[in-house]
C-alpha cells in the first residue's frame, strides 16, 4: 500500500537518548525506554538533518530524554544549524555549563521544563534536586538572548499553583509560557490516577489562565487542555505523519513520540533507508495518513478532517484498537472508558525508572 | 455635599486627564511623526463621532479642520477608513455603552471634556513649536474645540449636579465617568501601540522554504508561511518604521488598493501576535 504522500513535513523532533538525569512521575517517554539504545552517533545525525533540510523540513527541535545527557550534543547542534534548520532545545536544564557552547554551534532558541514553582514540590515531582539548577539554566539563557520558553506539565499537585507559575515564568523573562495538561502516554499512564486533576481544578485553571493573558504585556500563554476533560479530541500532531517527524534515538522515524507503543506498524529506520523512504514509504507512516483507514463514527463524521478522528495511540492504548476513534471523543462507543478514568483517583506515584508490577 | 461631589468630579477628570499619556506627552514634545498626528486625530474624530454631542455638526466639522490640517483626507476620514481596528473596536464599546446608559450616567461621562480644553491648547503649542509643515487652520479648529468642551462641560457638571440626588445615583456618575476615560484611555493605547516601531522579533529567521521557495519565518515553535504582500510589509518593518509609517508607506506604494492601511494593520498585528514582530516603544 503506497499512497501518493502529498504531506511534507516542516518539523523535525530529534529524540537524541531516552537517557535522562531526572525521573519525573509524568515523564511521556515510552516506559521501555531502557531497551532503546542510542544508535545515532553526531555524523548520523548530521546526515538526518542534511536530509530533513532536503525534505523541506526547516525547524528541528531537540529533545529525548535529556538532550544534554549526550556529550555530542554541541556537535549535533552544529550539525543542525549547518543544515539550515532552525535549532531549539527542549531541555530539563540539568546542562547550564555547555550553554555557551551550544550558541556558539548555532543554537537558536530553547525550551526549558519546570515542574513546579516551588522547589520542594518541583523536586518532588522530578525525583531528583533540580530547582535551582534549572533556574540558574534560565537565567542563562537570558543572558545569551536567546528567546526563552518555559514549559510547565499540568496535573492535580500543580495546577492550584498556577499564577506563581506564571509569575515565575515572567520573572525568568520567558517570552512563551507553555501550561501542559498532563498527556497519559509512556510513563505518564502508570501515574494517571495520582495525576488526574479534579475537573473543578482545571476549570478554575481556564478562568485564570484567561486572566493571566489580560495582563498588559503578557507573555504568549499556550494552554494544553487535557485530553481527558474534553469531549472531542485534540487533532494529534497535526494528524499522523502530515507536517512532523519524530527520529527516536534508535534511529526509528515515527509520526509522533508515543507510536512505537503501537503493534504491528513496520517503521523503518534511518540507520537502514534514507530520511524520504523513511517519510514516505514505511507502512507504519502511510497506515494512518489521510481518511481511509476511518472506522464509524469518524469515517462520516464532519469534524474528521480538523482533528483527524484524534489519536491513534490513545485509542490504542484504551480500547486495544489503533483503529477505533479515539475515546475521549463523546461520538465514540468507548466513551465510557474515559468517563470512568475520570472517577479515578489516589495519591502515589511510580518514579520514572521505579518496577511497574 | 454637592460641591464635594462637584471637586471629586473634577478630581477624577484631573486624574484620568489623557494630558498624562504617553501619546500626548510626545505629541507635547513634538517627538510625534506626520502619520502619528494624523492618527491621533483620526482617532479623536471616531471617538467624537460615537460620543455624538449636542454639538456634534460643529464638533465633528472641527475634527475634519484639524484633520486636514494635518494632511489627512477630510472624506476619508468622515467615513472612518482612516480608523485604526483597535480604534475601531474601542468606539463599538463606546457605542454599545452609550446606548446601555441611562440619561445621567452618558452625560456624566461626557465630563471627559473637563480638561480636554487644557490639552488641546497644549497640542496647538506644540504645533506652533514643532509642527511647521502644519496648516495654521489647526490653531482655530483646536482653540474651537477647547471653547466647546468647556461649554459642554460646565452644562453636563450642572445638570449632574441637579440630577445625582443620592449617594447611589453620584456612584454611578462617577462610575460612568471612570468608564469613559477608561475607553478613551484605551483608544490612545492604540496609537500609541501603532506608533511604536516594529522590527523582525530577535527569535525569527526569515528565508525562503526549500521546497517551494516562497518567503517564511521560522519561530522557536512556530513557521509562517508568508505571501508576496506579506513579505514586502516585513521587510519595511526594520526597525525605523512605526505600524503607522508602514500602512501609510504601503498605502502610497499601492494607490489602486482600497482600505490598503487597515488590512496592514490587521496583518502587524497578527505577526506581532505570533512574534514575528516586535514593538519598541518609540523614543523621540
Ligand atoms: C519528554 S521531555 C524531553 C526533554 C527534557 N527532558 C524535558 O523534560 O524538558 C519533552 C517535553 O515534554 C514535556 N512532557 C513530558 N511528559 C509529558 C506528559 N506526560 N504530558 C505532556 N508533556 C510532557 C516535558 O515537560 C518537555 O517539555
Ligand atoms: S520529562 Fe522528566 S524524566 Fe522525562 S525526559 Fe524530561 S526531564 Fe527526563
Ligand atoms: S467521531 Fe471521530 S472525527 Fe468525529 S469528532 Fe469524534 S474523533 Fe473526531
Amino acid at each position: 500500500m503506497t499512497a501518493v504522500v502529498t504531506e511534507r513535513p516542516f518539523n523535525l523532533v530529534a529524540e537524541l537518548t531516552y537517557r535522562c538525569p531526572l525521573r519525573c512521575v509524568y515523564c511521556s517517554n515510552p516506559v521501555g525506554y531502557r531497551a532503546v539504545r542510542d544508535a545515532l552517533d553526531a555524523s548520523a545525525w548530521w546526515r538526518v538533518f542534511r536530509e530533513a533540510a532536503a525534505l523541506g523540513i526547516v525547524h528541528v527541535g531537540l529533545t529525548g530524554g535529556e538532550p544534554s545527557a549526550r556529550a555530542d550534543l554541541t556537535e549535533i547542534i552544529s550539525g543542525a544549524s549547518e543544515a539550515g534548520l532552525y535549532t531549539h532545545l527542549v531541555t530539563a536544564g540539568s546542562d547550564v555549563e555547555s550553554l555557551a557552547e551550544w550558541v556558539k554551534a548555532g543554537l537558536r532558541s530553547v525550551q526549558l521544563s519546570i515542574q513546579d514553582s516551588r522547589r520542594e514540590d518541583n523536586d518532588r515531582i522530578a525525583g531528583v534536586e533540580c530547582f535551582e539548577r534549572k533556574l540558574c539554566f534560565a537565567h542563562a539563557v537570558r543572558e545569551h538572548q536567546l528567546p526563552l520558553s518555559l514549559n510547565f506539565v499540568l496535573h492535580r499537585h500543580n495546577l492550584d499553583h498556577l499564577e506563581e507559575i506564571l509569575a515565575l515564568g515572567r520573572e525568568l523573562g520567558a517570552h512563551r509560557i507553555e501550561l501542559a495538561e498532563t498527556q497519559y502516554y509512556g510513563w505518564a499512564l502508570k501515574n494517571r490516577a495520582a495525576l488526574l486533576p479534579d475537573p473543578e481544578q482545571v476549570e478554575s485553571a481556564r478562568r485564570r489562565i484567561r486572566r493571566a493573558r489580560q495582563q498588559p504585556d503578557a507573555p504568549e500563554i499556550v494552554h494544553v487542555t487535557p485530553d481527558y476533560l474534553s469531549d472531542r479530541p485534540k487533532p494529534c500532531m497535526g494528524g499522523w505523519a502530515r507536517r512532523i517527524l519524530v527520529v527516536d534515538p534508535s534511529g526509528l522515524v515515527l509520526p509522533c513520540h508515543a507510536a512505537r507503543e503501537l503493534p504491528d506498524l513496520d517503521f523503518y529506520s534511518v540507520t537502514d533507508h534514507c530520511l524520504a523512504d523513511c517519510w514516505n514509504k514505511a507502512p507504519g507512516m502511510n497506515a494512518y495518513r489521510g481518511e481511509d483507514w476511518m472506522r464509524d463514527p469518524c469515517k462520516t463524521c464532519p469534524e474528521r478532517s480538523r482533528d483527524f478522528g484524534g489519536c491513534r495511540c490513545q485509542a490504542f492504548l484504551l480500547t486495544g484498537d489503533a483503529k477505533n476513534t479515539d475515546p475521549v471523543c463523546s461520538l465514540s462507543p468507548k466513551h465510557d472508558i474515559i468517563l470512568r478514568a475520570r472517577q479515578e483517583a489516589s495519591n502515589s506515584f511510580i518514579y520514572r525508572g521505579d518496577k511497574t508490577d | 455635599m454637592t460641591a464635594d461631589f462637584q471637586r471629586r468630579l473634577r478630581r477624577i477628570g484631573e486624574q484620568r486627564s489623557l494630558r498624562n499619556h504617553p501619546l500626548h506627552r510626545e505629541l507635547v514634545e513634538g517627538a510625534l511623526s506626520p502619520a502619528a498626528l494624523r492618527s491621533w486625530v483620526t482617532s479623536e474624530f471616531a471617538l467624537a463621532s460615537s460620543e455624538l454631542r449636542a454639538d456634534a455638526p460643529e464638533t465633528l466639522e472641527a475634527w475634519l479642520d484639524l484633520a486636514q490640517a494635518v494632511g489627512e483626507d477630510r472624506a476619508a476620514t468622515l467615513l472612518g477608513e482612516r480608523t485604526l481596528p483597535a480604534v475601531g473596536e474601542a468606539c463599538g464599546l463606546l457605542l454599545e455603552s452609550m446606548q446601555a446608559a441611562t440619561p445621567l450616567d452618558a452625560i456624566s461621562g461626557s465630563l471627559t471634556d473637563l480638561f480636554l480644553a487644557e490639552r488641546l491648547a497644549e497640542s496647538a503649542a506644540s504645533f506652533e513649536k514643532h509642527h511647521g509643515w502644519v496648516d495654521p487652520k489647526a490653531r482655530t479648529a483646536l482653540a474651537d474645540l477647547g471653547q466647546r468642551a468647556d461649554r459642554r462641560a460646565s452644562a453636563a457638571l450642572d445638570f449632574v449636579e441637579a440630577h445625582a440626588t443620592t449617594d447611589g445615583l453620584r456612584g454611578g456618575c462617577v462610575a460612568a465617568l471612570e468608564q469613559r476615560f477608561e475607553i478613551h484611555r484605551s483608544v490612545f493605547d492604540a496609537v500609541s501601540k501603532a506608533n511604536a516601531h516594529l522590527r523582525l522579533s530577535g527569535a525569527a529567521q526569515r528565508r525562503a522554504d526549500p521546497v517551494d521557495g516562497r518567503p517564511m519565518v521560522v519561530l522557536p515553535e512556530r513557521a509562517v508561511r508568508l505571501n508576496p504582500s506579506g513579505d514586502e510589509i516585513l521587510t519595511l518593518c526594520d526597525g525605523s518604521r512605526s505600524a503607522l509609517d508602514v500602512a501609510s508607506e504601503l498605502q502610497n506604494r499601492h494607490p489602486e488598493v482600497a482600505r490598503l492601511e487597515e488590512d496592514v494593520h490587521a496583518f502587524l498585528s497578527e505577526m506581532e501576535g505570533l512574534g514575528v514582530l516586535e514593538r519598541r516603544v518609540s523614543s523621540s
